[in-house]
């Protein structure tokens, strides 16, 4: 169905911006494919973003469920769908197709890693960074690259975010700038620095305002380089990132794709052993956790955390990297709990 | 004189870092400058071989560093050193 068969007083607050380009950018965004990585709180407000401007498809891939404390900043939820411990990207899709009924909506309840991704982003003209963590990250970087779809990285700690616009062969990439994840423990995380949800809204604003632009085909309107506002202090700059001749992504390496997450559920037990990860500075960890949970013991070889939530994990971390989440047989939310609270 | 910004993270573990000048000519005469002022901060930014670590992002003025080993180079007049590392959350 043409965009212009919809009716397009819906539109025509955006069909007004000039410089998005008129009833012909709405037929791209009509026709475009988009894929949100994590639909919690940043991809959350991206994905909200997307389908209210009318994009023609939204794929919202999320491996957690809504809980309690999400709807402070994760827009998409409600009581109801934290009480009913929903999968967020069921229940993303659900409200969003409440907003826009033209929208075709595919929700994948699924753990994006190396083995998964290109599956999961296969066939999208776009994919938008709401993860929490850098293992995800490393593996979208690698797997844009090999698909040629540009994607944005937002991240958002407390109360800065940062952003940028990554197109394959064109900007520098996410290993253009970071030579590798940070090692556990290292990267502030919203669980342990917090977050404000108008932070959330300043990375998802900006990364749909980037969609729109990639979208709508005004690339050479892309912000290149590295955005980076406090949604307090109101500092903002944006900081040159040029592509890195020497990275590996760009040369085509495949470090990260094509690699499974290494869990392994442990028998018998409501457990799941992580592997992977490099040392630990366990104190330095135990600092940074003390306001997320209960810490202890701490030996040289392990630490002991209890998180608020979910009810019943515990996480022992050891020195070398491995991690024991119990609570859980699930690999994923396994995963996914080391990346909210360790934060790799 | 660099003026050098932080991470505002780092104000967990060092509550008295503000944003303000460091004396040095170059990265690393800053850096040790940073770490003078505030014990255990240079070991944020340098690994045990005094590079920058690989998760630490420095830029010069609005310029990423790239060889995180070359912290002799004479940095420009005047110049704004920006230390941080890539925001996890979302």
């Amino acid at each position: 169905m043409d965009v212009l068969d919809e009716g397009l007083d819906r539109y025509a607050c955006q069909l007004r911006v000039r410089r998005l380009g008129g009833v012909e950018a709405q037929r791209r965004l009509r026709a475009a494919t988009c894929a949100v990585v994590g639909v919690g709180a940043t991809g959350g407000a991206i994905a909200e973003a997307l389908v209210r401007a009318g994009v023609g498809r939204v794929r919202l891939i999320d491996r957690d469920v809504v809980e309690l404390s999400n709807l402070q900043r994760q827009v998409l939820f409600d009581e109801e769908d934290a009480r009913g411990h929903r999968a967020k990207a069921e229940a993303a899709r659900d409200r969003l197709a409440r907003v826009n009924s033209a929208v075709a909506l595919e929700a994948r309840v699924a753990d994006l890693d190396g083995q998964s991704a290109l599956g999961l982003l296969e066939g999208a003209d776009l994919v938008l960074d709401g993860t929490d963590n850098f293992a995800a990250r490393f593996v979208v970087n690698e797997a844009c690259h090999a698909l040629g779809v540009p994607w944005i990285y937002t991240g958002v700690v407390g109360t800065t975010v940062h952003g940028m616009p990554i197109v394959p062969g064109r900007t520098a990439c996410l290993r253009c700038w970071i030579d590798a994840p940070p090692p556990p423990g290292a990267a502030a995380t919203c669980e342990t620095e917090g977050v404000i949800g108008p932070a959330v809204l300043v990375a998802g604003g900006f990364a749909a305002a980037e969609a729109l632009k990639l979208l709508a085909g005004r690339p050479d309107e892309v912000a290149a380089g590295l955005f980076m506002v406090d949604a307090w202090t109101r500092e903002a700059r944006t900081l040159a990132v040029t592509p890195d001749p020497a990275c590996p992504a760009c040369a085509g390496r495949r470090e990260h794709l094509g690699r499974a997450a290494d869990a392994e559920e442990l028998c018998g037990q409501e457990a799941v052993l992580l592997r992977g990860a490099p040392p630990v500075d366990l104190p330095a960890l135990a600092r940074r956790l003390g306001g997320a949970g209960q810490v202890g013991p701490v030996s040289p070889a392990l630490l002991r955390f209890t998180p608020r939530e979910p009810a019943g994990a515990t996480l022992t971390i050891f020195a070398d990297g491995r991690a024991l989440v119990r609570g859980t047989k699930d690999a994923a939310a396994a995963r996914g709990l080391y990346a909210r609270y360790i934060g790799a | 004189m660099p003026r050098v910004q932080f991470t505002r993270h780092l104000a967990r573990y060092f509550p008295a870092l503000r944003d303000g000048e460091f004396d040095g000519a170059t990265l690393a005469e800053v850096v040790a400058a940073i770490d003078r002022a505030h014990p255990g901060l240079g070991g944020y930014v340098l690994d045990d071989r005094g590079a920058v670590r690989k998760h630490v992002n420095v830029f010069i003025g609005d310029d990423l560093l790239r060889d995180r080993e070359r912290l002799d180079e004479p940095l420009p007049p005047g110049v704004t050193v920006s230390i941080f590392q890539a925001l996890s959350g979302g």
